[in-house]
């Protein structure tokens, strides 16, 4: 990489080579106006707002797509420039309705803010737009064509980022306006994942989402705070607005990071209208069918003599969610592990986990680390989906499966049981009638594999299957077979994604891995496999309340502590068994149903947006979740209740051993030095 | 005139086949297919997306950025009848009221029969013989509205 040095309205600049002009300036705090341009997508120089002067060139040139070159003498501020920019905003304010006192963003729009700061206070040339529609017919996104002016982010971020390209430009001139899919309204089409991504990059009032609108301005709310969306693995990052302590609005953060500052139609939707919700406010005592108010000491008391009289018939059991943060998984442990010795804590869904950390095992005593950040999935030539439904599982996952395939050029194969979750743009589509002959398939894949890239000229050994083999076990044509094997050995790194049914059988787990190891799916922190673990701080219960071996439902408590956020529904295992106990503490902020109609005692608890902490996140970091609008009322933070409650039963908690993410990121021994282990390891 | 599914989808793979793998085929494709169909019809366009990989999205952008692409059926013959300044004096409007009142069709529209398509268009740069009018690929100059009728007669 070459440094160079640009002079940029006097003051020198330092960049480097392959740098355009703006991306220097920024870096170099010099203010360039931009409006089409955002950062993280592909910059394309439409709206002439970052047009800036070089020396020596009589040309005006958009700094976010002219390379900066060693030597450059730029200026941004001249009269001239000022006085286009002047006139590219006329024109643009002339080009549709773009009357701010009747729209929704006034006080919240990037072209308003422009024409004041241009002191654009007259439009000189004549109105001659055509009128357009106010498409509304989406149920949550608004389009209004009337207050377009074509900077194609929304085209772009679809594009480039959520991967579906549901959006793009229709015919030309003054009749060019957004449409998606074959000329369909925003509500019709059969692309959209409602993400709401298009919305968040507007820059004026066109694409609104209903909710958001007249909920308060961006810049009016009293504060932002950025935190992790905890509604599945990846932990996207979130900022969210509060304005006069409720939360206003949601959105991702940083463009620049591999999910491009998306978040998908569960966080977008579900965070905001979960502040909506009706609250556990004070501690509840059931009385016959209906709960009675109590005071903390009166429940926290009944909870302890339960628990003790339960603890002593060694009958009783803690069933934690797993959208937890590591602090409040190290309160469980401290106290029900490590302080009261038991041994029935887990989570919800705790067998999807069970299977994946069971299938990982015999590759984790290698000291190798199984799986791979998710945003890899962008670096691979090869996505493999392994009965994964990523647009439910993880939708930002399935945005980075889509990118992958349609704009970085990767393959895309389907090894799934009964399922295509991207039917259009799949390769090779291997769909099983069962979910064992879809296993067999990755079992004998592996093996085959391994052998064509160990070395083309070696033998087969003998007992190995053949490909005619493998076609009759699964049911999938032997010319699929062979077209699956030359993709994933001819690829460089193949990545595997891992759908969570697929962890009902830790062996298939493993054959996953086996497959990814056999095919050279190799990454600097791990091996080419994406698990689609279930919830935010999934990771984080492995090391901390995940039980080794499943107790839920295996016999009847007499009591169960039963920790939920409320955001994600529980599942009917852990219903059923929660159902079945004789008596059972639910501590959750939300009237969540069912699971509070089988509470004997009910506990406030702080919601998603009043907790700190961190998560443990399949992207391959610990995230941090700030507190965005501080508890009121009677909610008090974990910590202090299972302080009282730990008095009241007279343990003293054990201190946090390390934090429980504190093995997942590393890999001791390079991935590279992975073997394939035999399938008898695991399944015995 | 109705044109069976599967006959469409195997016509359409057929344009598509010399270009698959390779880049900037689209036009072409979009072409052919209108050659052969007379218009980009929706499961042509899906099935275009879907052998190229390209959004439906993209494929209707580029099929309504150009004016040589058309969505909807064409008649068998295209008048278009030259709006340019020298037909303009010459009367080319009452040449292009009384095909619309013959063929009681707006401006490019198609007749119900599928017979003609009327498309005024600015110029066909034989101004020497305003005003003039196009059927097909066949020049008509020097018109006067009631010499329409017998050359519109002409085509079935």
């Amino acid at each position: 990489m070459n440094n160079i040095t640009l002079t940029i309205d006097g003051k020198t600049c330092d960049g480097v080579q392959g740098d355009t002009i703006l991306e220097v300036a920024r870096r170099n705090d010099v203010y360039i106006p931009t409006l089409c341009f955002l950062e993280g997508l592909t910059p394309i120089g439409s709206c002439r707002m970052c047009v800036v002067e070089v020396e020596k060139n009589p040309k005006m040139l958009t700094a976010c797509t002219t390379p900066a070159q060693d030597g450059m003498v730029v200026h941004t501020q001249t009269e001239k420039l000022r006085e286009f920019r002047r006139q590219m905003l006329e024109l643009i304010f002339a080009g549709r309705n773009h009357f701010c006192m009747y729209c929704s963003q006034s006080g919240d729009c990037e072209l308003q803010d422009l024409a004041i700061e241009h002191g654009m206070d007259s439009v000189r040339y004549p109105y001659l737009y055509a009128g357009f529609d106010n498409d509304a017919t989406h149920r949550d996104i608004q389009m209004d064509h009337n207050r377009c002016i074509l900077c194609l982010r929304c085209i772009r971020v679809c594009a480039e980022k959520v991967g579906t390209h549901t959006l793009d430009l229709q015919k030309r001139g003054w009749n060019a306006t957004i449409v998606s899919d074959l000329g369909r309204r925003l509500g019709e089409s059969s692309t959209c994942t409602t993400c709401g991504a298009c919305a968040q990059v507007c820059p004026t009032g066109t694409i609104t989402l209903r909710e958001f609108a007249y909920r308060g301005r961006r810049k009016d709310c009293d504060d932002v705070v950025e935190s992790v969306c905890p509604l599945c693995s990846i932990g996207c990052r979130i900022k969210a607005y509060v304005r006069t302590g409720s939360i206003a609005r949601v959105e991702g953060t940083s463009v620049t990071e591999p999910d491009g500052g998306q978040l998908c139609k569960k966080g977008r939707w579900t965070l905001p209208r979960s502040a909506e919700r009706e609250r556990i406010s004070v501690p509840m005592i059931r009385e016959g069918s209906h709960y009675r108010e109590a005071s903390w000491e009166e429940a926290l008391d009944l909870v302890a003599r339960n628990f003790q009289k339960a603890h002593g018939a060694d009958s009783d059991g803690i069933l934690v969610s797993s959208l937890c943060t590591d602090e409040e998984l190290s309160l469980f442990v401290s106290l029900f592990k490590d302080g009261l010795g038991m041994e029935r804590l887990d989570t919800f869904d705790g067998d999807v986990l069970r299977g994946f950390v069971k299938g990982f095992e015999p590759f984790r005593r290698q000291g190798v680390r199984p799986f791979t950040a998710a945003h890899n999935i962008l670096d691979s030539d090869c996505i493999v989906n392994l009965s994964a439904d990523p647009d439910e599982e993880a939708p930002v996952i399935a945005s980075y499966m889509r990118v992958g395939t349609l704009r970085n050029g990767a393959s895309l194969l389907n090894l799934s049981c009964k399922t295509s979750p991207f039917a259009d743009i799949t390769d090779v589509d291997a769909v099983t009638a069962t979910p064992a002959q879809s296993v067999a398939l990755v079992e004998g894949l592996a093996e085959l594999v391994a052998d064509l890239k160990a070395s083309g000229s070696e033998a087969q050994e003998e007992g190995k299957i053949s490909v005619g083999e493998l076609a009759g076990k699964t049911g999938i044509p032997e010319e699929t077979v062979e077209r699956i094997i030359n993709k994933l050995a001819g690829s460089q790194r193949p990545v595997f994604v891992l759908g969570g049914c697929l962890s009902r059988d830790p062996g298939a787990v493993t054959s996953a891995v086996n497959l990814a190891i056999a095919s050279r799916a190799i990454f600097e922190d791990g091996i080419g496999v994406v698990p689609l673990v279930v919830s935010g701080n999934s990771l984080g219960t492995i090391n901390t309340v995940l039980a080794k071996e499943p107790w839920i439902g295996r016999k009847k408590l007499d009591f169960l502590y039963v920790y939920s956020t409320g955001l994600v529904p529980e599942d009917e295992e852990s219903l059923s068994a929660i159902s079945g106990t004789k008596f059972v503490v639910v501590q959750c902020p939300f009237w969540a149903q069912p699971l509070v109609n089988f509470a004997d005692v009910l506990l406030p608890a702080p919601a998603w947006f009043e907790r700190s902490g961190h998560y443990c996140t399949i992207e391959g970091e610990r995230r941090r979740l700030n507190v965005v609008v501080p508890p009121k009322g009677e909610i008090r933070g974990l910590a202090s209740i299972l302080k009282d409650l730990s008095a009241g039963l007279g343990v003293e908690p054990e201190k946090p051993k390390e934090s429980p993410c504190g093995n997942l990121f590393a890999s001791e021994k390079p991935p590279a030095d992975a073997r394939m282990v035999s399938l008898e390891e695991v399944r015995n | 005139m109705t044109i069976q599914t599967t006959d469409v989808e195997q016509r359409v793979k057929a344009i598509i086949e010399p270009w698959k793998g390779k880049k900037g085929g689209l036009i072409p494709i979009l072409q052919g297919v209108q050659h052969e169909f007379g218009y980009l019809q929706e499961d042509a366009m899906e099935i275009i997306s879907r052998e190229l990989r390209i959004p439906t999205a993209e494929v209707y952008g580029v099929a309504t950025f150009y004016a040589q692409f058309h969505l909807k059926p064409r008649g068998r013959h295209i008048i278009r009848i030259c709006r340019g300044t020298a037909c303009h004096v010459r009367g080319s409007l009452k040449i292009l009221e009384r095909v619309k009142e013959i063929l009681k069709i707006e401006e490019n529209g198609t007749t119900d029969d599928l017979r003609f398509t009327l498309e005024p268009v600015a110029c066909l740069g034989a101004c020497g013989l305003a005003p003039v009018v196009m059927i097909n690929d066949v020049t008509y100059g020097r018109l006067t509205p009631d010499g329409i009728k017998p050359i519109l007669d002409k085509h079935e």
